[in-house]
């Protein structure tokens, strides 16, 4: 995969004007990012393939909307998938899964959840986070963008992204720091509010 | 010296702990002399280096291998037939309105002597070769120039296809009409049609063939009414019949 620092301006011109392997560099080198983001905020490798398909397929029938004077293409696209995932999940609000019906919940094994590390409750941790710091988790913590790409992607200021990130990370921390059968209840308390 | 507590750090020992740097002087000489920060600057620690796993696992995760034929699969079906940008659109369809417009607009002028045609007798009075006839030039006609209906002042009527000047033939009143005032509004329409026609309408029209066309100017004053008319050009090569 090529980074997405290798597209070059003749290529994106190549490809609004049509041509099939100019379309592969921009796929090559930037889907693979469009795809952890999704899979980031939706914690779901299905979803988030769909998401970064409906990203580029957007992509191939808006090529002119891209204006490279306002940014990269990579926060550009982030910025897609951004708009297709919050569209998703105002679907998906219309719908309760299966899995969270009574008759799932019974069929779940008593006693206590095995311990799990670090790592895989960073996971349901993020995933739990409210969506407006999930996004600048994932995109600056887990994609290493600056915060000034971050803020492009997401538009809006760069000291919002940060003073976002920084309250993320206060309560990823807090999470971390508690014992797995206990920050359950906690965290949802605090983040309710 | 300003004295600074544990908020003035935050920013700092996060962004520390971002980087899994040592703290700087500053952050370190607090850090060794508050205890809470300490711990929070550990935790912060804790958690850079689970999101690291964490990032390196989303690394090794890859997409469907299907999804680069489907997109390539979609790329191919639209971009076949590449859409013009939009500044082109807008411009053609600027172009296709103003056509449409002047046809429009064409078509009317077309249509509009038809009418005035079938109110008003057309009468044949000006030739270029003829004396000046008992007319005056457009707009202005006078009341004294109604040409009677059986007593012709026109010599017999040169040979078919013979062009008259257009320019120089002056309008002639049309029978049974009122003249044009002199502050009256009037326009000419240039019309085609059988020389029958205005022999039916009285007029002193000699040509050996009656269904020959005739091309004129009508004087039509904004009521919509032909009042005066004046000969272009006479041609038989298209016969009346043929064209009913």
């Amino acid at each position: 995969m090529r980074e997405p620092e290798t597209i070059r301006d003749d290529e994106l011109k190549r490809f609004r004007a049509g041509d099939r392997e100019a379309f592969t560099a921009v796929y090559s080198a930037h889907y693979p990012a469009v795809f952890r983001f999704a899979l980031h905020m939706t914690a779901d490798s299905q979803k988030a393939a769909e998401t970064a398909q409906d990203v580029f397929v957007w992509l191939i029938h808006h090529a002119e909307d891209y204006d490279p004077a306002r940014g990269s293409l990579g926060a550009f696209l982030t910025g897609v998938a951004r708009k297709f995932l919050q569209r998703r999940r105002y679907k998906e609000q219309r719908w309760v899964p299966f899995d969270e019906t009574l008759a799932d919940r019974d069929r779940r094994p008593e006693g206590p959840e095995p311990d799990t590390s670090d790592a895989d409750r960073l996971r349901a941790a993020i995933a739990a986070l409210p969506e407006r710091y999930r996004e600048v988790v994932a995109l600056c913590d887990l994609e290493g963008k600056s915060y000034e790409e971050a803020a492009a992607a997401l538009e809006c200021a760069v000291g919002t992204v940060r003073s976002r990130l920084h309250r993320a990370r206060d309560l990823l921390a807090r999470k971390l720091q508690r014992k797995p059968e206990e920050s359950k209840c906690e965290v949802r308390m605090t983040w309710s509010k | 010296m300003v004295k600074m507590n544990c908020a003035d750090y935050k920013n700092a020992l996060i962004e520390t702990a971002r980087a899994l740097q040592a703290p700087p002087a500053d952050l370190k000489s607090h850090l060794d002399t508050c205890a809470k920060c300490r711990a929070d600057f550990a935790s912060q620690r804790r958690l850079t280096e689970a999101l690291r796993i964490v990032r390196a696992d989303a690394a090794t995760a890859l997409p469907p291998p299907a999804a680069e034929l489907l997109l390539l699969a979609e790329f191919n079906r639209v971009r076949r037939k590449p859409a013009p940008p939009v500044r082109y659109r807008i411009a053609a369809g600027a172009l296709a309105a103003s056509l449409l417009a002047g046809w429009a607009g064409w078509t009317l002028l077309e249509r509009s002597p038809a009418p005035a045609t079938k109110q008003s007798p057309v009468v044949i009075a000006a030739r270029a070769n003829s004396p000046a006839p008992p007319a005056t030039t457009a707009p202005e006609v006078p009341k004294t120039v109604r040409p009677k209906r059986h007593k012709p002042a026109l010599p017999p009527s040169p040979a078919p296809a013979e062009t008259l000047a257009e320019n120089d033939a002056p309008f002639v009143s049309i029978p049974f009409t009122a003249p044009l005032a002199p502050y009256e509004r009037a326009d000419v329409v240039r019309v085609e049609l059988p020389v029958s026609a205005l022999i039916a309408a009285g007029l002193p029209v000699r040509v050996p063939d009656p269904a020959a066309r005739a091309r004129a100017d009508l004087l039509v004053s904004e009521d919509g009414r032909a009042r005066a008319v004046r000969l272009i050009s006479v041609s038989d090569s298209v016969s009346y019949r043929s064209i009913r």
